[in-house]
């Protein structure tokens, strides 16, 4: 056991400062929604939410577009020289800081672990890049942005992206276990290290939270790394020397081995479960409602009327409807050759109505319209509302914790009565994905729903091969549409593992 | 592991995969120039092992070839120094494989920023591999990202103290290449799981030391030494001049643009993304139409002497099946394997007479045309049936949300 020299215990108190405000969630916001969490009816996301925090001072409006993210860390490393400084005041007589040095990467592990593992588990059962839809297989390569671009193309391969999550929650487990750390660290560094530049290089935007992971995994390594050069490439004989605490009382062990299988039993046993119920009947970035099923598929639009005026095809028209798309969910689209209002956003906030789930048509362009559905298949009628939230005053999207009225009860003041769409769509999905969540930011999302665009048409078919539309606009156009089922050759064919039940 | 102490079971264990790791560093075809020019070089760089089928063979082979060994010489205990050369060998083949796609990569060759016609062609119309690749090719800095990292590993295998941090990359690497190229359908299965078999048993060598000091944090033993070589610097030196002449193979190919696409051109004032505004056959015209299959609906003109037509599909027609070109495959035809829903044809232009002709192996177009004005082409001609056609195609100032979106708040709003 070797004393440091000043130069080692200088830079390890700096360091300690460092990692103790990056691995101990500081916010309000993060006890809050911990406190709000409803045990007895979980949703995957009231999970992830706590495995997902990194130390945020500065709120900028666009820090994860750039650069100006790392700001925190700038001030973190500041706040941390300065305090360095201090507690080597303060404690300028110890020789070492092995123990501390433990506890320290114990912290690391633990804090990584846990991120990385509710990572892992977004991609282990393929829900996190969704396979593309019927309206994003017939958009132009062109019209994608390059962000979106890297995430479908990880979309249509869902076995990869499961072993991706293989890969990721593997890396959490080794770091769980001192004597798997060093394989846990590699790994994690390795695939975080690469996702940093798939972010800087495709303009995504989680390359703060990725750096935030090889920064962990870099401190894990470090303190091996003089071992590393004297045996292997020094060629010396080397005795490494770790400092283990001895829990010599029984309390100490039950404490340890209860606080490990309680982590691992949350974090791993329920999380895998409820990561499970969300890809079998709810995957959080496709709509969950099933399509109705005599209509899903690719139309061409054989006739189509106006306030009875024909309209024959030409592509460059901007009323006529062109290329219509009923999905399996319950979305329905069709191009016109109309600029659309454009939202390039990653969709990283979780809406819970299906009309507020927009990865479909987020980050491409492409002229076409999204419908959101309700179909009232006895009647044949299809309630369309406009799923562009750029097309509405405002949208919500659930992202906010404080918005959605924090840990306050149900039924929030401003609804009286819940209507039967949404007591309908609260109810649309298999009982063992439903949650408390979910239930109360449907409400949330109908309270606060901006009116869009919408209209009812009238839909007559006998199986699907042609469909006829009738209704009438928000505009007073009375509209006559006449579809033709058309079956596409995709290259692109469906994996056979997909994500929701439809 | 120490001297003398090889158990049998470590010496048949080497014994066949020495055997096997020789056997398979024959390359699969005899097709190699040594020329200096870029597919020259890269070829030799990324020369495939032996086939499936041939390697498969070599698995029982190796298995007979170890027993004979083991039994015609079961006194040699210590194959410490055979073990080295094995290592050598493999480390500089391992590097090799690294060199050449190393560069490709850095210099961005192999996957190249999407035609015209690929922007227009949609998503699902393309196969996993081509996805694959344009996304790669849409992001040059990520590509040149993973020729750095190979590169990396190259230079680091020429160094056998630095075995043990090249081949941790390379696992990681490989795996995952190995990964992506099973789950995009790749043509690279079998050569990244091949490589990764080299990586894996490179990594063997060291994995107990490193498994004793920093899984279990324990000292270990250090191995014998590696009596020190007169020449040693003569591969490296060798190895070195071939990195360089690789390097600039592939960056005196990275200015001539990648070798995925043709390097011929169109005439200028003819590239661009055209609507087909006005066809008619034999004197009869066609409007726009979803379904009719005679009739095109887009044309473009590629920068290099390509056109691709875009008409609706044949119902009948089954979809193709594509196989994944090599790399290097010469000429490539990267354009039009791996999509459908446009038709792709050499352009022969004569900017005197005024003529196109549209060549496909079993179709062809000749056209007189003329430009009425910067936006329009006049073609009449006739198609293989000997059909005479008149189109009119209208140029379209195409915008692009892959070249539009920038970050923050640069995006346009509407499109």
């Amino acid at each position: 056991m070797h004393p440091w020299n000043n130069a080692s215990k200088i830079a390890f108190r700096i360091c300690f400062i460092f990692y103790l405000i990056m691995c101990i969630p500081f916010s309000k916001e993060w006890y809050d929604r911990l406190f709000a969490v409803h045990w007895d009816a979980l949703h995957y996301r009231d999970i992830y939410d706590i495995t997902r925090f990194q130390p945020a001072i500065v709120k900028f409006d666009n820090s994860n577009w750039n650069l100006m993210g790392y700001t925190d860390w700038l001030l973190i490393l500041a706040i941390s020289i300065i305090g360095g400084l201090i507690f080597s005041f303060v404690d300028r007589r110890r020789p070492s800081y092995y123990a501390l040095n433990y506890w320290l990467m114990v912290l690391i592990r633990y804090r990584a672990a846990i991120g990385i593992i509710g990572f892992g588990f977004l991609k282990i059962f393929p829900v996190q890049m969704p396979f593309p839809s019927l309206a994003m297989l017939n958009t132009d390569f062109g019209q994608y942005s390059a962000q979106k671009l890297y995430w479908v193309s990880v979309g249509i391969v869902p076995w990869y992206q499961s072993f991706a999550g293989v890969f990721e929650i593997g890396a959490g487990l080794l770091l769980l276990f001192r004597k798997t750390t060093v394989y846990g660290a590699i790994l994690l560094f390795a695939a975080m290290a690469d996702i940093v530049y798939v972010n800087f290089s495709y303009d995504g935007n989680v390359h703060i939270y990725s750096s935030y992971f090889v920064i962990l995994a870099a401190y894990l390594l470090a303190y091996d790394l003089p071992y590393f050069y004297a045996f292997f490439i020094k060629e010396r004989y080397v005795i490494p020397y770790h400092y283990y605490p001895s829990f010599t009382e029984k309390w100490q062990q039950y404490l340890r081995t209860g606080l490990k299988s309680g982590l691992l039993f949350i974090f791993v046993g329920v999380t895998a479960y409820l990561q499970l119920m969300n890809f079998l009947y709810d995957p959080y970035k496709q709509p969950s409602l099933k399509g109705v099923p005599a209509l899903r598929g690719n139309y061409n639009v054989t006739f189509f009327s106006i306030n009875n005026k024909e309209i024959a095809y030409d592509p460059f028209d901007t009323t006529r409807w062109q290329h219509v798309t009923f999905e399996k969910w319950s979305t329905f689209t069709f191009s016109t050759n109309q600029p659309q209002n454009l939202d390039l956003s990653n969709g990283i906030a979780l809406p819970m109505r299906d009309i507020n789930r927009t990865f479909e048509l987020t980050g491409m362009a492409g002229r076409r319209t999204y419908f959101y559905y309700e179909a009232d298949t006895v009647q044949q009628l299809l309630h369309l509302h406009n799923k562009n939230p750029l097309n509405k005053k405002a949208s919500i999207t659930s992202n906010s914790f404080y918005l959605a009225g924090g840990s306050k009860p149900i039924l929030y003041d401003t609804i009286t009565i819940i209507p039967d769409v949404i007591r309908k769509e609260i109810n649309g999905i298999d009982e063992r994905a439903r949650s408390w969540r979910r239930q109360k930011h449907i409400l949330l999302e109908y309270a606060n729903a901006q009116p869009g665009e919408d209209m009812t048409l009238h839909y007559t078919t006998k199986d699907g091969s042609r469909i006829i539309m009738t209704g009438v606009t928000r505009n007073g156009d009375s509209l006559y549409i006449v579809l033709d089922k058309v079956e596409k050759h995709y290259l692109l064919t469906e994996s056979s593992l997909n994500a929701g039940n439809y | 592991m120490t001297a003398n102490k090889w158990t049998p079971v470590q010496q048949a264990l080497f014994r066949f995969c020495f055997i096997f790791f020789i056997l398979s560093l024959f390359p699969s075809t005899y097709r190699y120039s040594f020329s200096m020019d870029f597919t020259g070089i890269l070829m030799l760089a990324t020369y495939r092992p032996p086939s499936l089928p041939v390697l498969l063979y070599m698995l029982p082979v190796s298995a007979v070839g170890a027993t004979i060994w083991m039994v015609r010489d079961n006194n040699r205990h210590n194959m410490d120094m055979l073990y080295y050369w094995l290592r050598v060998i493999l480390r500089y083949r391992l590097a090799l494989a690294f060199v050449g796609y190393g560069f490709v990569y850095f210099f961005h060759i192999h996957s190249p920023y999407p035609s015209i016609s690929h922007m227009n062609t949609h998503y699902g119309e393309f196969t996993r591999w081509k996805i694959f690749s344009m996304t790669l090719g849409v992001a040059p800095g990520y590509s040149c990202f993973l020729g750095i990292v190979q590169l990396t590993i190259a230079l680091l295998l020429l160094f056998r103290k630095l075995t043990l941090p090249a081949v941790i990359i390379a696992v990681i690497f490989l795996g995952n290449v190995f990964l992506s190229n099973w789950a995009y359908e790749g043509a690279d299965v079998l050569y990244s799981a091949y490589l990764l078999s080299i990586a894996s048993f490179l990594l063997i060598y060291d994995l107990t030391e490193f498994h004793t000091l920093f899984a279990l944090q324990r000292p270990a033993a250090l191995r014998p030494a590696i009596p020190s070589l007169k020449w040693k610097w003569a591969p490296r030196s060798i190895f070195l001049l071939f990195f360089l002449a690789c390097g600039y193979a592939s960056y005196s190919s990275y200015r001539q643009g990648t070798y995925q696409f043709p390097h011929t051109s169109t005439p200028t004032g003819l590239v661009g993304f055209y609507d087909v505004s006005s066809f008619t056959i034999n004197g009869r015209e066609l409007p726009y139409s979803l379904t009719d299959t005679m009739r095109w609906e887009n044309v473009v003109f590629e920068k290099w002497a390509t056109v691709s037509i875009r008409s609706p599909q044949q119902i009948s027609i089954p979809t193709p099946v594509y196989t994944v070109p090599d790399l290097l495959e010469s000429p490539s035809s990267y354009e039009q394997t791996g999509n459908n829903g446009r038709c792709y044809y050499s352009l022969q232009a004569d900017t005197i007479q005024h003529t196109l002709a549209l060549l496909q192996q079993n179709n062809m177009y000749i056209f007189h045309y003329h430009q009425p004005d910067s936006n329009r082409i006049v073609l009449s001609g006739i198609n293989q049936q000997h059909d005479s056609l008149l189109i009119v195609l209208r140029k379209i100032n195409k915008r692009y949300l892959l070249e539009e979106a920038g970050t923050g708040k640069n995006n346009p709003a509407k499109l």
